[in-house]
């Protein structure tokens, strides 16, 4: 299992597109910084809706996204280095 | 040992980041890792042939991609699928390279014990 982490947004740089295309359905997905932006974006959120999903709760909160983003798995720094663990390896794209 | 994967898909003369793909790959082959490239969607416009990064200023580390069987990195994939969409032939490209699908790619990603992305 492999965690992607992408840190940019999907209108800015292709990092999602590229990790969608080569992610196996059983590795997870961890969104931080303005690759929280992706999930705004119906395309992107149906694009993610096959993968363990997470996002990062501090970028989240900091976007004043915390409403819109309210059915996502928000995960602290803790969290985020346990989940780095738990998975064979961490790709950030 | 270490099983690293560089994976390169941003483009060559605009940025830094595929000469420091380059170097890390090169550098960690010195030291007896097992190196693999693979080259996706904007990337693979490192391996087509005849480029000159001079003629912008640029500092000419592409041809240096001609070195990798001298330093033991044998396996060098590209993504069929980049190459269909930025319409490049076998041909064109400068270095000997096995060309793969996705699933190869992402089975390879697997395999590895490290990726990193340029």
């Amino acid at each position: 299992m492999i965690l992607h982490h992408i840190q940019t947004s999907p209108n800015r740089d292709n990092a999602l597109k590229l990790c969608l295309r080569y992610a196996c359905k059983e590795d997870a997905i961890l969104l931080s910084s303005d690759g929280v932006n992706a999930l705004l974006l119906r395309q992107w959120a149906m694009a993610l809706s096959p993968f363990k999903l997470m996002v990062l709760k501090d970028d989240v909160i900091a976007r004043g996204l915390t409403e819109r983003l309210s059915n996502v798995c928000l995960i602290d720094y803790n969290e985020f280095v346990a989940q780095a663990l738990l998975h064979d390896k961490v790709i950030t794209w | 040992m270490k099983k690293l994967c560089i994976l390169f898909r941003s483009a060559p003369q605009g940025t830094v980041k595929g000469r420091e793909g380059l170097d890390l790959a090169l550098l960690s082959a010195s030291f007896e890792q097992e190196v693999s490239l693979v080259f996706v969607d904007e990337g693979v416009l490192h391996l087509l042939k005849d480029q000159q990064p001079e003629l912008i200023g640029g500092k000419d580390y592409i041809s240096t991609f001609k070195a990798l069987p001298l330093y033991d990195i044998e396996s060098v994939f590209v993504c069929k699928q980049s190459l269909a969409e930025y319409g490049l032939s076998h041909g064109l490209l400068s270095i000997p390279v096995t060309v793969v699908n996705d699933e190869a790619i992402s089975a390879h990603l697997k395999s590895v014990d490290e990726v990193l992305v340029f």
